[in-house]
């Protein structure tokens, strides 16, 4: 598998120094996969677009403020878009379908788009890492934690859509973390 | 939200990168991470080992136009965008004086507590929403008082009008015709024409300006829009935007 090798520090680093075409050039290689992320959890194309049009203006505004001592540019990044995305989502009065499935019938998480260029050596190690931790896990709980990150469900939202009383959801995303935790260590 | 016990500390770091909080304890939580290294660090630690989700998403190519409109939106540019992100904007600095930690990027895989508290005050900060995005709805109502559009608004964003009757429809010689009439301002300003029954969504840049209680309304006029500029035909349904 061929590394990402773009530099996210140093296009931040441009970014804070107020080097457009270092932002543009940031936008061209990761907004494809940030507008992914953020369809999935507002379920909206249009809307995902807005929230990724603020999202890459605060990354702008807040690049000076990116500081590599408590985690990477590229997480940095996603944590942007993921946070204004899960505002969204939590705003009174927005609602969403949640669909209702049978949580046993949940395949094998979904396969990493890893492919070519994709991720960083680094990045690819962390996310097989996460994947491979995933994999000890429960069925059930698995697919609450994955569910409640790459859709952005509430505990009550996962409730509903696995139909389980939210003890229970409360429960398995509780043991399931623990697990994930010692294995990651 | 038990914050003592060490488990409980450290999931309930997890718990907010992944972002099941409830509202109420996620106040609580970012307040705490002003003050509490211990925190700040099971936030940072968690959210690099969960980011390998990041990965499991298909990609979305964006519309063209989404990057100029990001380009209009950045502090600098002479738009309405400027004022309403002025407030957000930090003075243009330099490099922090931690320039060397740009070039050794294993730095940031080893987060020591000292490290990690001269940062705590903006870690929350940073990553948060800012400036945080204004919606409006305003629902658009016959003088019967009957819902004819709902209109969903955002601040920089998209305006979406939803006819409730999809099946509406006007005579073929006229149009219906968007209004809009900011607060305080003594006359409308075309937006657009559009099509009985058919949602629309259009540019928050189409408008004159976005706020609260401003007038949408819909007038009947004659195919191509009103000759004057001004409505000329009956006004169908109109109401105020109110913030959600």
């Amino acid at each position: 598998m061929t590394a990402n090798t773009f530099d996210y520090e140093r296009a931040l680093q441009a970014c804070a120094q107020g080097q457009r075409d270092a932002f543009k050039h940031l936008y061209d290689q990761e907004a494809r996969w940030l507008l992914g992320v953020a369809v999935r959890i507002v379920q909206d194309r249009q809307l995902a677009e807005d929230v990724l049009q603020e999202s890459f203006v605060q990354i702008w505004t807040k690049a000076s403020q990116f500081d590599p001592v408590l985690g990477s540019a590229r997480g940095w990044i996603y944590t942007i878009v993921r946070n204004r995305c899960l505002s969204e989502v939590r705003r009174p009065g927005f609602t969403r379908k949640v669909e209702v499935v049978d949580i046993d019938e949940i395949n094998d998480q979904q396969a990493m788009m890893s492919g070519d260029g994709r991720l960083s050596g680094h990045d690819q190690t962390t996310a097989m890492a996460l994947a491979r931790c995933l994999e000890q896990l429960d069925q059930e709980r698995r697919a609450c934690i994955e569910a409640a990150y790459l859709d952005g469900y509430t505990q009550a939202e996962l409730a509903t859509r696995f139909d389980k009383p939210l003890g229970t959801i409360k429960s398995w995303i509780r043991r399931g973390l623990l697990t994930l935790r010692e294995c990651l260590k | 939200m038990n914050l003592t016990d060490p488990d409980d500390r450290d999931l309930a770091c997890a718990e907010y990168v992944i972002g099941l909080m409830e509202a109420d304890d996620h106040e609580a939580f970012e307040r705490r991470l002003s003050t509490d290294a211990e925190l700040v660090a099971g936030v940072a630690r968690w959210r690099e080992q969960l980011s390998g989700f990041n990965a499991q998403t298909n990609p979305v190519d964006p519309s063209p136009y989404l990057w100029p409109r990001i380009e209009s939106a950045l502090p600098g540019q002479a738009t309405v965008s400027q004022a309403l992100h002025s407030r957000a904007q930090q003075p243009r600095q330099r490099p922090q004086p931690r320039q060397s930690l740009w070039n050794s990027l294993a730095l940031w895989r080893t987060i020591s507590a000292a490290a990690v508290a001269a940062s705590i005050a903006m870690f929350a900060l940073v990553t948060q929403p800012q400036p945080e995005v204004r919606v409006y709805v305003a629902l658009l109502k016959s003088p019967e008082q009957a819902t004819g559009w709902l209109v969903q608004a955002r601040e920089l964003g998209t305006i979406r009008l939803v006819p409730l009757n999809p099946q509406a429809e006007v005579a073929g010689d006229k149009t219906l015709q968007l209004w809009t009439q900011l607060a305080g301002a003594d006359a409308p300003i075309s937006v657009a024409l559009i099509e009985a029954g058919a949602e629309i969504e259009l540019s928050a840049d189409q408008l004159p300006g976005l706020g609260p209680e401003q007038l949408f309304a819909i007038s009947l006029e004659p195919a191509g829009g009103s000759p004057t500029g001004l409505p000329t035909g009956p006004i169908l349904f109109a109401g105020n935007t109110e913030p959600i």
